[in-house]
């Protein structure tokens, strides 16, 4: 087991790394609204937090860095600098450079330290006439930490001589001065002003009480007052020290405070109180108090209750409602709640057979409970896709700027939720698909022009949930893909024959074709493919389909469908002889008979009448050679394969299943129309079928068949 | 406009006085305006105090107008605020600590120029 020391190391690798994509993320979109002040706080607020906690756990080089960047932004935070491009870029070089940093600790490569230099004297170039101010990282951190927990509050009385004005002070700059320090709340008096007559227009007859919350020490406020020490009455007294128990949010009655300023005796004080009337107003109705002395009093109670407040309130709310898990402990629960599936499947096959209602009644729920345990261990692997969004504006803007475009990369839906091996495994694809529409499908800016679009070209990356998969799309206004060059190169490569019939789709599917993109590349034509039938095979392997549509100038939409998990899925069982196969669910249309006579009605053709529309159909029994025992009627599973209704015959549909999901082994990894395979409540296992798939390695052969 | 500008009217078969003030009201010229109070105010009933343009004002000039304000008071003349105060007048006065929700003990109740009595 790791030392508390080492897993809170860990903690903070996890926090940063966080922090760093937050910091990119906000670092981009201040590129768009650079005057945004909230977005240069959050990426102020990241730096500070990565150095603070650097600090504290030993990563002094970071903290360091970090201050250095940190420093830079803070002249930015208070409008003494502006948002640059270059400023950005810089800091974007320091967000990688603390990345390798944190990398370089875990043991990675040791990061290159000239690198780092650089960044900051670029950095510190940037600054307004500023000489760079060196100090220790470590103590400042550690000093702010302490003084964001302690807001004390402080009554200030202070009654300058008459003469003050006439040395050259306003009063009123020093009352601004203690408005810096935190919240302030200043209250004149008046009760000094005299008559007419005997008024010196250039005395100041004005005295104040202020109650002042800081996280400064008294010494600060002191240090306001300095210049005029001796011209000046003076009394700054702590009056709530930020270690109050919350529970004590009240402060002390109007009278204490009074009493305790001295503006009061402690006997004219209990003489109103048994009045019994409202304190303040009998004081002034009195005369006993002016009612200037009241209002300030009543200001300080007003601002400590506030501070009090404050202070019981943020907690509850900085305590999040989360906890980190290791995602390694989340997939072994995973697997352990399919375990429980199948047990679960068992457990009601037994049940059904014996009749016994008492185990009827427990097998039911049983089922229930683990139907829902199972959506729910499912839910907690959901993650926003929104994390991997934010990659790609980096990757869109340092690769239009490497190819002289002008790119800008929308998002949509980055709330969707995935299951985290979904969006991890995705990414790759992702990138894949972006840069190809980067590269190829985005026109350089004058081509762009001439052609009458916007020279800015767009590329839109989304995300929205369509039952139980996600689509992922990626538009461009590009190029599109050129359906006449492509259509020669197939013929080239000999995957089509000069005269073979080809409906737009089809000729988008051939650049999924193996090889097909390295020739189309070397031609350096814009037609997409490098690498697309990697993309096809790792968005196949996640059980999800891809889909082009182009239009020649106007661009093209890639469609991405992909499953919302990996683990379990919902099936339709179905029994071929003594064998059974599973069909995803969420695919299936309808299910209707195929009997003798319809086949022979057919004249052999594998077409079946649907309500007066014919439906083409495989005969799985043909496909798979199962020759034995096939009975007098057949089912037909119609599935909804790639926009069109595909038929899938078998003797029986047993009935839905919730499949837990086993990879096959390395020797049928390779099959062409089964993803995988399940094991059944009484042990049997049955193949995980891949309509897609088996359409496709149907029509091929076919063709051969019938050239 | 940086200089103070006073003009006075007399109405109301000179029982009443209406006095307008312009411009700069700081320490530099707070006392001509104290010598144009002092010199006025005693013959009157009413006086009204129009400080809608003035664009400026600091410690001095506020000091100035209460003591005058309490003065008048006590010598039981009305005196009144007439114009809309200019929002630096407003910002200044806030910056001092003189904003009130209560009228003073020499005012019963006239508008003060601290609760924002002239509007």
């Amino acid at each position: 087991m790791s030392t508390p020391q080492e897993q809170m190391i860990a903690t903070y690798r996890e926090e940063a790394t966080e922090l760093l994509s937050e910091l990119e993320t906000s670092l981009l979109e201040l590129e768009e609204n650079p005057q945004d002040n909230d977005l240069i706080n959050r990426v102020f607020r990241a730096m500070h937090t990565i150095k603070g906690s650097g600090a504290m756990f030993g990563f002094d080089d970071i903290a360091h860095f970090t201050h250095e960047v940190e420093t830079v932004f803070d002249q930015v935070r208070n409008g003494k600098m502006q948002v640059t491009r270059c400023l950005l870029d810089l800091t974007l070089q320091a967000r990688d450079q603390i990345t390798s940093m944190l990398e370089a600790s875990a043991g990675g490569p040791p990061a290159d330290e000239a690198n780092g230099q650089r960044i900051i004297s670029g950095l510190q170039e940037l600054q307004p006439q500023v000489a760079p101010i060196k100090t220790i990282p470590t103590e400042i951190s550690t000093a702010d930490k302490r003084n964001e927990v302690d807001k004390r509050s402080y009554r200030i009385r202070f009654k300058p001589i008459p003469e003050i004005m006439m040395g050259g002070t306003n009063p009123v700059s020093l009352l601004n001065e203690l408005r810096e320090l935190g919240s302030c709340e200043v209250v004149a008096h008046l009760d000094a002003v005299p008559a007419l007559e005997l008024l010196v227009p250039e005395h100041c007859f004005f005295y104040w009480d202020i109650v002042l919350s800081t996280t400064r020490g008294i010494e600060a406020i002191k240090d306001v007052f300095i210049f005029v020490e001796d011209d000046c009455e003076l009394n700054i007294s702590l009056i709530d020290d930020g270690s109050a128990p919350d529970d004590n949010l009240d402060y002390k009655k109007l009278g204490d405070i009074l009493v305790e300023r001295g503006d009061l005796s402690p006997v004219e004080m209990h003489k109103i109180v048994s009045m019994q009337k409202r304190f303040g107003e009998i004081l002034v109705e009195q005369g006993i108090v002016p009612a200037s002395k009241v209002q300030s009093a009543l200001a300080e109670q007003q601002q400590i209750r506030q501070i009090r407040q404050e202070r019981t309130t943020t907690p509850a709310a900085e305590a999040a409602l989360s906890i980190r898990v290791p995602a390694e402990r989340l997939d072994h629960l995973v697997n352990l709640v399919g375990e429980l599936v199948t047990v679960q499947a068992h457990l009601t096959q037994i049940a059904g057979n014996r009749n016994d209602n008492e185990i009827i009644a427990v097998a039911e729920e049983v089922e229930r409970l683990i139907s829902e345990l199972r959506d729910t261990t499912l839910n907690m692997r959901m993650l926003p896709i929104g994390s991997t969004f934010s990659k790609f504006k980096r990757l869109v803007r340092d690769l239009s700027a490497e190819l002289g475009k002008e790119i800008d990369l929308e998002t949509s839906g980055a709330e969707t939720e995935l299951d985290k091996t979904v969006i991890e495994k995705l990414n790759d694809p992702l990138v894949h698909l972006i840069r190809n529409s980067i590269d190829h499908g985005i026109e350089m800016p004058d081509i762009r022009k001439a052609a009458g679009k916007p020279s800015k070209g767009i590329v839109h990356l989304g995300a929205e949930h369509s039952g139980d998969s996600v689509l992922v799309t990626i538009r461009d206004d590009g190029a599109g893909l050129d359906k006449e060059r492509i259509r020669a190169k197939a013929i080239e490569r000999g995957l089509i024959t000069n005269n073979t019939e080809l409906g737009d789709k089809e000729t988008f599917n051939l650049i999924f074709s193996p090889g097909f993109s390295t020739a189309q590349k070397v031609t350096s034509v814009s037609g997409r493919g490098v690498g697309m039938d990697v993309v096809k095979k790792a968005i196949e392997a996640l059980r999800g389909t891809i889909d082009i549509s182009s239009e020649q100038g106007t661009g093209s939409v890639i469609t991405l469908k992909i499953p919302l998990t990996l683990a379990i899925i919902e099936t339709l069982l179905v029994r071929i002889d003594h064998n059974f196969f599973v069909l995803p669910l969420s695919m299936v249309e309808e299910c209707i008979e195929l009997t003798r006579a319809d086949i022979q009605a057919a004249h052999g053709r594998h077409l079946a009448h649907v309500r007066g529309e014919l439906t083409p159909y495989i005969n799985l029994r043909d496909e798979f050679e199962i020759t034995a025992n096939q009975p007098d009627i057949e089912q037909v599973v119609i599935l909804a394969v790639g926009g069109k209704r595909i038929g899938f015959v078998v003797d029986d549909v047993v009935g839905e299943h919730q499949t837990v999901i086993k990879t096959l082994g390395r020797l049928y990894r390779d099959v062409r129309g089964i993803s995988g395979a399940t094991i059944l409540g009484d042990g049997t296992v049955a193949l995980i079928l891949d309509p897609g798939l088996l359409v496709q390695s149907v029509a091929l052969t076919e063709q051969e068949q019938f050239g | 406009m940086s200089e103070l500008n006073i003009s006075n009217t007399v109405a109301g078969n000179g029982t009443s006085l209406k006095i307008t003030i312009a411009g700069k009201l700081t320490i530099e010229n707070a006392a001509e305006l104290q010598t144009n109070l002092l010199g006025n105010c005693n013959k009157m009933e009413n006086i009204q105090l129009d400080i809608s343009a003035v664009d400026e004002i600091d410690l001095a000039g506020m000091q100035l107008i209460c003591s005058a304000c309490r003065t008048n008071l006590d010598a039981k003349r009305q005196f009144n605020f007439t114009g809309c105060i200019s929002e630096a007048v407003k910002s200044a006065i806030s910056a001092v600590g003189l904003q009130r929700q209560i009228t003073c003990k020499h005012n019963a109740d006239l508008p003060c120029l601290w609760c924002g009595g002239i509007n």
